[in-house]
């Protein structure tokens, strides 16, 4: 589904009183938010009330919206990455989170029998690694690795400044490369 | 992109992700159309009762007037070049200030709703970012009935203010019009702007005394007018009388300590208010200043601040004492008096809990000083005589102000309203 510039920002503002208009936005938007968030939590079910929670959020705040396209994607990553990042915050979450990353992860290497034994090591190995890290942390490293944005666009996303994003990804993907290389070292001195 | 990214770029490389599922985004689809209406467009009637709402909107306008107290104070700084500080290089700091966070506590007598001499304690937590044009404010309230909490979140770019209340479960949404907003951008947290309106005020040196350990410099200014003309956001009317002491701290040349006292005419209300633990240009997360509305939170009520109705907005709250104070109008408009005024009729009057329209028309009271404020600071020429005229006197001018260069709008006793030239004004008021 594609529209222009001057549609979206129509879209966006007749959304703000017109359910019809609201489900159109939505329908445009939802994978987009959902496919973030399952990459911050590695767990669809928890992807799925987060994008919840995002788009009732959206649907609250919509009003206060002004502005192009862009900003709009911009403006919803940000509510979604507030979003994983409260409910990551709870540390009870953050433990059973943890916890489903070791069940699930290994559940889904005993079924995986049409993938890529390697592809599925690595990203047990990513979600622990990545959840273990602050959420700030986390939500640079999707953003610049999954949602493949430049550090201007991350910085619009979070509103901070490009150079505090430089910093931020600098200290996050070196404790991500601390981390993951001690899980491959830990896997391999098991084997 | 240096090795640690260009390793996690390539680590991260087609691993797989669940895709979006069908059923759940449908499902979600239907949720929140089924709710759309209920967000949007039919705001829920209120359920908690009149006085905590009052007594928590002002919550807020204390705390937003907090901000910007402060912001105008770091402008007094540059008032005089003969103190113990550099005034200077005090602004420089200040103009590069991005963000900062205190503490606010207020013993506040004469709340709304609370017993006579009754001190009610407020702490308050400020974030506040220049660079996120937001503020959060977390505030505790100690009541007779305990403790209320409450979180505002005040978005400048949004042009919207959130306040929640965690325990009922139910948020307020003011938002503020184009108009409006582009007053505060004048106005709010800019020194230089904020200057030429203390210039007018008289202030006093006060030395220097050692506070926390360090040396500070301080100065003061008391003036009644001192609020409105900082023309601050909502900071403007709370009280009649305001004496704010800033401390500069002499070595960071940055604000270490700020005093406000203030009072009403009458002597029923007095705050005293101590802001602290200050600290400057530290790292405030985006998400901390973001609010964060719980699915199962209700809108309790909605308003807006506008611009270029103020004075219908004060006719708006006289009516209400029109009709539930048999006509007896407060004795001036600042929003403490105002708010204090009406409760014994409405806690008479409503022994149920009243309706949404109600709950709209009082919150316009958390704008009464304000709107008073506003009309003074453009220059309308505003009179109040509430203090000895009532609805009994359809004949005496309660109020006016000014709504063109030739005419004043004249409200009489009655609330009927006519508009007259200086000269009939004259004769009117005579």
């Amino acid at each position: 589904m594609t529209v222009s510039e001057s549609e979206h920002v129509g879209l966006v503002r007749r959304a703000c009183s017109d359910p019809d208009a609201f489900a159109r936005l939505y329908l445009m938007h939802y994978d987009n938010v959902f496919r973030y968030c399952v990459r911050r939590l590695f767990d669809s079910h928890s992807a799925e009330d987060v994008t919840s929670t995002v788009f009732f959020k959206v649907m609250h705040n919509l009003g206060s919206f002004d502005g192009s396209a862009i900003d709009f994607r911009s403006w919803l990553l940000r509510i979604a990455t507030n979003a994983v990042n409260d409910h990551l915050r709870e540390g009870k979450r953050r433990t059973e989170a943890m916890k489903k990353v070791v069940r699930n992860g290994r559940a889904e290497f005993d079924v995986a029998i049409d993938c890529d034994a390697e592809l599925l090591e690595r990203k047990i190995m990513l979600k622990q690694a990545l959840l273990s890290l602050k959420p700030k942390y986390q939500t640079v490293i999707t953003l610049r690795f999954f949602e493949n944005m430049k550090l201007t666009e991350i910085a619009a996303c979070l509103g901070k400044k490009p150079s505090t994003v430089r910093s931020l990804l600098s200290r996050a993907t070196a404790k991500l490369r601390k981390k993951l290389n001690a899980a491959a070292g830990g896997r391999g001195a098991r084997q | 992109m240096n090795d640690n990214e260009k390793y996690i770029e390539e680590y991260v490389r087609d691993i797989p992700f669940d895709a979006p599922d069908s059923g759940h985004r449908d499902e979600l689809k239907k949720q929140l159309l089924s709710a759309f209406p209920k967000h949007r467009l039919q705001p829920t009637a209120q359920t908690v009762g009149v006085w905590r709402t009052i007594m928590k909107s002002r919550t807020s306008k204390l705390a937003a007037a907090a901000v910007i107290v402060l912001a105008a104070f770091l402008a007094l700084s540059l008032f005089d070049k003969t103190t113990g500080v550099v005034w200077a290089e005090v602004v420089k700091r200040l103009e590069e200030i991005k963000t900062g966070t205190y503490t606010i506590t207020a013993d506040i007598t004469g709340f709304p709703g609370t017993p006579e001499d009754y001190v009610t304690h407020i702490i308050q937590d400020v974030k506040l970012s220049y660079e996120q044009n937001a503020v959060r404010i977390d505030t505790s309230i100690q009541t007779p009935r305990g403790t209320a909490k409450t979180k505002t979140h005040l978005l400048f770019e949004d042009r919207v203010l959130l306040q929640l209340m965690p325990l009922q479960k139910k948020y307020v949404e003011v938002a503020i019009s184009d108009e409006h907003m582009k007053k505060l951008e004048k106005e709010r947290g800019d020194p230089v702007t904020l200057l030429s309106a203390m210039l007018e005020h008289d202030y006093i040196e006060l030395g220097s005394k050692e506070i926390d350990g360090a040396m500070a410099w301080g100065i003061e200014v008391s003036d009644p007018k001192l609020g409105p003309k900082m023309g601050a956001f909502i900071s403007g009317g709370l009280f009649d009388e305001l004496t704010v002491q800033l401390w500069v701290d002499e070595k960071s040349q940055l604000p270490i300590r700020i005093n406000a006292t203030g009072s009403s005419e009458d002597g029923k209300t007095s705050m005293e208010t101590v802001y602290d633990n200050f600290q400057w240009d530290i790292e405030i997360e985006s998400s901390a200043l973001e609010p964060v509305i719980p699915d199962d939170f209700e809108l309790l009520a909605q308003t807006t601040f506008e611009s270029g109705n103020e004075g219908e907005v004060i006719i708006e709250v006289l009516k209400l004492f029109l009709e539930f104070a048999d006509g007896k109008y407060p004795s001036s408009l600042n929003t403490m008096t105002v708010a204090n005024a009406i409760a014994p009729a409405l806690k008479e009057k409503f022994t149920q809990k009243p309706g949404k329209e109600v709950l709209d028309r009082l919150m316009k009271i958390d704008m009464v000083g304000r709107m008073y404020s506003i009309l003074e600071k453009d220059g309308k020429e505003p009179a109040y005589y509430g203090d000895k005229v009532s609805a009994a006197q359809p004949e005496a001018v309660l109020f006016r102000w000014k709504i063109d260069d030739n005419t004043y709008r004249v409200v009489f006793g009655d609330l009927s309203t006519r508009d007259v030239t200086p000269e009939q004004l004259a004769e009117l008021e005579g």
